[in-house]
């Protein structure tokens, strides 16, 4: 335990990692006060998006008037009735806008579901007008917007929100990810791997230190340091979006899609990333520890990681996730969407792959041949 | 029943890619005290103090200390090495480093104190290493090497930096610890200071360690303080004494068997001793007959 303190001592007193602390806090507030800014931004956009529509149904709707006043009332009954219904959605459409204009999320998701549910109608009447969103868009929405009613919540832009349970998703999406869990381990990591090249490795050396205590005393210490970050990380998203965001009365039932279209609620994805995190944070440590021990360079180890980062990111980002392989949760967000809650197939390699890292660094320890 | 070497080394080779830099060295300490390693620059002191201390592997051999191998950590308990000062971390006080060390040893926490005035260096135990001078760190060195009261220590050029001062108390600290029963195992350059402390000198040339018959090479010499400098000088050289002045005191080269009678005809003769100190010569002839004289 002592030995611990002394490595954390190590860690605080090298600057980064505080460093690294107050900048994520830094960008949490920064991209909160962004998502601030934008709410009207999201708002206009969101009536951009409805007028467009409008502007189409009623080029239609003028184009088919003057069809039917060219072939006379009663000769054309498709026509006649494909006119009755755009004139329904374009209202439908005017109805939605000023609902948005007015802030009246509930009326908007009522009447959102109407709109696309006209237009669906509308679109299956003359297959040669396709309306600006696709059937299958259009169907997601309407499944949200239930799902949205059925939880008396309004829909939020998952980019910019400042509903708590949206905006600490952002910060998972945004913060625990390729980019991030590498700045992470190398500020954390690189005291520990930088002993073998200031040669201060020699201090404990020289000491009645056991390898495994050596190799656990410094995973435990990172390890933890890592959580903390992470646990700092969401503190500081859950306290900067509670205090200044919209106060709903359940923002964690608020849906999101899985990667099978299925709903999982905020305050059950939070769970799973925080949950994942964990075990992705206790692998990399291990893997970090075990790479330091067996290189014993500080720029060969963060170039092995970089490299193996990069790899496992565009094997994720091509689809390929198994969420029982821990390395997944490099990209936390679509790991926790992928998953069908905690795996413990997943949990049971974790502790097997952060075992044998440790016992090939405890090996690794042994061999203590470095630079000259 | 067998007696346990303090240190023991069997053919202990260490090759950095072509140089041999360790060359078959064997060698049996089984008598406490102390004990200098001394050679040219780069002839492989600190690399065999390494390699004996397990901070870097031999080729082959084999290193026991105090009975154990080298490599049985719990060793360390008893042995201490005294590195260079890349060893500690500039960002942490001389304190967290003290620290470290207690609980690694499962010292109390007032050891740190203790240890610390002993050395001299309680004024600046908080302060960040990075703010130390060399001779700072030579004490904070030696304050960690020393905390654990070891049986046997290795010292890697630990009087480098310091000043006339510092240099006296490392002295003193050595003969202290010698008398307490821990064998010192030293590098160093400078040789009157090896001999100020230690008539045990082991030569390290071409990776062999070789043995000297130092005793046919030492001076002894006795430097006397007298209430009558001139009346004395006068005396000692008619009683045939080879005599120097130095620093308005008279040295006086003398084996350690005469130094009654030569006290003795001095008292004598009215002549009172004010101050009188042994001086033991001859490290640096042995060095240059060794290594040869440097132009």
């Amino acid at each position: 335990m002592k030995s611990i303190q002394y490595e954390w001592k190590k860690l605080w007193k090298s600057k980064a990692y505080i460093a690294l602390i107050v900048i994520t806090m830094l960008i949490i507030a920064g991209l909160f006060y962004r998502n601030v800014v934008y709410q009207d931004i999201v708002k206009s956009e969101k009536i951009e998006t409805v007028q467009s529509q409008s502007t189409w149904i009623v080029s239609y709707l003028s184009r088919d008037r003057e069809l039917l006043k060219e072939t006379g009332e009663g000769s054309n009954p498709d026509l006649e009735e494909s006119i009755a219904l755009g004139s329904q959605l374009n209202g439908k459409l005017q109805d939605l806008l000023a609902a948005i204009q007015e802030d009246e999320h509930i009326t908007a998701l009522h009447v959102e579901n109407d709109v696309y549910a006209l237009a669906m109608q509308y679109q299956t009447m003359s297959d040669n007008k396709s309306y600006p969103i696709s059937k299958v868009e259009m169907e997601d929405e309407i499944t949200l917007n239930n799902e949205l009613l059925k939880k008396k919540l309004p829909k939020e832009d998952l980019g910019a929100s400042i509903q708590p349970a949206v905006f600490m998703k952002q910060v998972v999406q945004y913060l625990f990810n390729t980019f991030g869990f590498f700045i992470v381990i190398v500020v954390i990591g690189t005291p520990i791997v930088r002993e073998f090249d200031d040669n201060t490795i020699k201090l404990t050396y020289g000491l009645p230190v056991s390898p495994v205590r050596m190799i656990m005393t410094k995973w435990i210490s990172i390890t933890l340091s890592g959580i903390c970050w992470f646990v700092i990380a969401l503190l500081s998203a859950y306290a900067i979006s509670t205090i200044f965001g919209t106060e709903e009365t359940n923002p964690y039932d608020y849906p999101f899609f899985t990667e099978k279209m299925a709903f999982i609620t905020a305050g059950d994805y939070l769970q799973q990333s925080i949950i994942l995190g964990i075990f992705y944070l206790l692998l990399l440590m291990s893997l970090f520890v075990f790479l330091s021990f067996l290189i014993k360079n500080t720029l060969v180890v963060h170039i092995t990681l970089l490299i193996l980062f990069v790899c496992n990111y565009i094997v994720i980002r091509s689809g390929i996730i198994f969420p029982f392989l821990p390395w997944v949760y490099q990209e936390l967000d679509a790991a926790t969407l992928q998953s069908n809650g905690i795996s413990w197939t997943g949990f049971l390699l974790m502790i097997v792959f952060t075992g044998v890292l440790l016992l090939l660094a405890i090996r690794a320890s042994k061999r203590r041949e470095y630079r000259r | 029943m067998t007696k346990i070497a303090i240190l023991e080394l069997q053919h202990v080779n260490k090759k950095y890619k072509t140089a041999q830099v360790i060359d078959d060295v064997s060698l049996v300490i089984d008598e406490p005290g102390i004990w200098a390693l001394v050679g040219p620059n780069g002839v492989g002191k600190t690399t065999l103090l390494n390699g004996i201390c397990n901070i870097i592997p031999f080729n082959s051999g084999k290193v026991e200390l105090l009975g154990q191998p080298n490599d049985n950590y719990t060793v360390f308990k008893h042995v201490s090495f005294l590195q260079d000062n890349t060893v500690l971390f500039h960002y942490l006080s001389g304190y967290d480093h003290l620290k470290y060390v207690c609980d690694v040893h499962g010292l109390p926490k007032k050891r740190i104190k203790e240890v610390a005035a002993y050395v001299g260096m309680t004024g600046y135990l908080e302060k960040k290493v990075g703010d130390y001078s060399l001779g700072m760190k030579q004490h904070l060195l030696l304050a960690i090497s020393i905390v654990n009261q070891p049986k046997l220590l290795f010292m890697d050029e630990p009087l480098t930096g310091l000043d006339p001062s510092s240099a006296i108390l490392v002295r003193k600290i050595l003969l202290d610890l010698e008398k307490q029963g821990t064998t010192i195992i030293l590098s160093s350059h400078n040789l009157a200071e090896i001999d100020r402390v230690t008539n045990q000198i082991l030569f390290l040339k071409n990776g062999k360690i070789i043995e000297v018959d130092r005793e046919n090479h030492m001076e002894t010499h006795y430097i006397f303080k007298l209430s009558d400098k001139l009346s004395g000088k006068q005396l000692l050289m008619a009683s045939g004494y080879s005599i120097q002045e130095e620093n308005g005191a008279i040295k006086v080269t003398i084996n350690e068997s005469g130094i009654d009678k030569c006290i003795k005809s001095i008292q004598d003769n009215g002549i009172s001793i004010l101050d009188i100190q042994k001086e033991v010569t001859g490290s640096e002839k042995l060095y240059e007959e060794t290594f040869g004289k440097r132009e």
